[in-house]
């Protein structure tokens, strides 16, 4: 079979049929899109903890899905800085790396932490990349996740930085239990028209 | 775009678009859209597909004049309902032609349900004789399954063809994309076809769809890849594709 007898049209698809192209992100222009408290940073959240996020964004019909993590964000931190247990996070060390991972509950009790390995490894060639997998509750997908935090994101940052935590771990646990929060009704989300 | 409708549209048969098709629609339908499937192959596959009985539902919605909503049928999936089709979409066909109807009366024919869904794809026969294009006429998006062999590309031109001469008459709608189906890295044949798919239609390319068993088991089983073999490879090229055709549908 020849495929150079193949004959090869002079004109591509998209010059003779309209081809659909993805709808382009807006140029990021507007004031306040540009102060350096509301850039976008990315964050490393689990897919489903995300989706449930989502979830909840479009059930309570808010179109951004920042807004609503922060409502999240400072829920969990108000709680976590009024002393609920709920909200506590314990962490431990992590032998590869230089901050503390995230313990969850569930494997407190039987945690056998990963050891340094004693001779350096010989293998030649690429090294794959290890994949980051928080433990516990979330061995699932990881996502790359763009949020506008605004002010919030420092007080995270505060928060990660006294547990010596990455800020994605702590991000993740915040979240999670700010949704299991909403889930069981301990709080609800109201819309509220910004006055111009 | 309100209410995107999605055609998979070859005239080359065996290249995957009722499986494309069905899987589209129930991942779709998944995710929370409410999702209808139009068959206008007189086979009636995608019913069997999902198992349930291909029944006159193009017939009696082009031909007999019945109600859209009357000619739907459940597929007992959660959001995803079916306009079936059996031998009677072939007269429908004869009948259309010997009309002489307009190029838009599927579209017409289906404007009263395009509230009730989020998204609506037509499943084609492959052949010319009318109702390939106008359900073409009536599909905002166009994806054209190719299976990654000599023949299947070879017919590629044939469908460009009958796209282009429908723009040229005023068609609105877009081409979303070729979709390389089948694709097996192992054979030559399979590499060669993508390569010439990857040179010629550069622009217009989707993730190829590998070859599996897996994808023929569901059929037979009545199931879509989602509930046998999800997660797993040929899940994740729909996924992949699903999410390509929900973005360019959002544009």
């Amino acid at each position: 079979m020849d495929w150079n007898r193949r004959p090869t049209s002079p004109l591509a698809p998209h010059e003779l049929i309209p081809v659909a192209q993805p709808k382009k992100r807006p140029a990021q222009k507007r004031s306040w899109e540009q102060l350096p408290e509301n850039a976008v940073r990315r964050y490393r959240l689990p897919e489903n903890l995300y989706g449930k996020i989502c979830a909840i964004a479009t059930l309570n019909n808010i179109s951004n899905v920042s807004h609503v993590a922060i409502q999240l964000v400072d829920y969990a931190l108000y709680q976590h800085y009024q002393g609920n247990p709920e909200f506590q996070l314990s962490t431990r060390p992590n032998p590869q790396g230089r901050k503390f991972l995230l313990a969850w509950k569930a494997e407190q009790s039987n945690w056998n932490p990963p050891q340094n390995k004693l001779a350096p490894d010989f293998e030649r060639g690429k090294q794959k990349r290890k994949e980051k997998v928080l433990p516990g509750e979330y061995g699932g997908k990881i996502k790359d996740v763009g949020l506008r935090l605004s002010t919030t994101r420092l007080r995270l940052k505060d928060l990660a930085d006294e547990t010596y935590l990455p800020i994605s771990d702590t991000l993740t646990f915040l979240l999670l239990k700010a949704v299991i929060a909403y889930e069981n009704g301990l709080f609800s989300l109201e819309l509220k028209q910004i006055p111009a | 775009m309100k209410c995107p409708k999605i055609c998979f549209v070859n005239q080359k048969g065996g290249v995957g678009k009722t499986t494309s098709t069905i899987t589209v629609a129930d991942e779709l339908a998944r995710r929370g859209k409410r999702t209808l499937v139009v068959d206008f192959d007189p086979q009636g596959q995608c019913a069997v597909a999902l198992n349930i009985p291909p029944q006159p539902g193009v017939f009696k919605l082009l031909i007999s004049g019945s109600a859209p909503a009357d000619c739907i049928n459940e597929t007992g999936r959660p959001n995803l309902a079916m306009i079936t089709g059996d031998r009677s979409t072939a007269t429908a066909q004869i009948v259309l032609a010997a009309e002489n109807r307009p190029f838009d009366t599927i579209r017409q024919a289906l404007k009263p349900l395009e509230n009730q869904f989020d998204y609506i794809l037509f499943d084609t026969a492959p052949s010319v004789g009318g109702i390939q294009e106008r359900a073409v006429w009536a599909a905002n998006l166009i994806v054209i399954p190719v299976a990654t062999d000599y023949l299947a590309v070879d017919s590629l031109g044939k469908t460009l063809d009958m796209l282009t001469a429908l723009s040229k008459q005023g068609w609105q709608g877009k081409l979303a994309g070729i979709l390389p189906t089948m694709y097996d890295h192992v054979t030559n044949e399979s590499r060669k076809a993508y390569s010439y798919l990857e040179k010629n239609y550069p622009e217009t390319l989707f993730t190829p769809i590998r070859r599996a068993t897996i994808l023929r088991d569901c059929i037979a089983d009545g199931l879509t890849i989602w509930q046998k073999a999800a997660p797993g490879p040929v899940a994740d090229d729909y996924r992949a594709l699903v999410d390509q055709l929900m973005k360019l549908s959002r544009s």
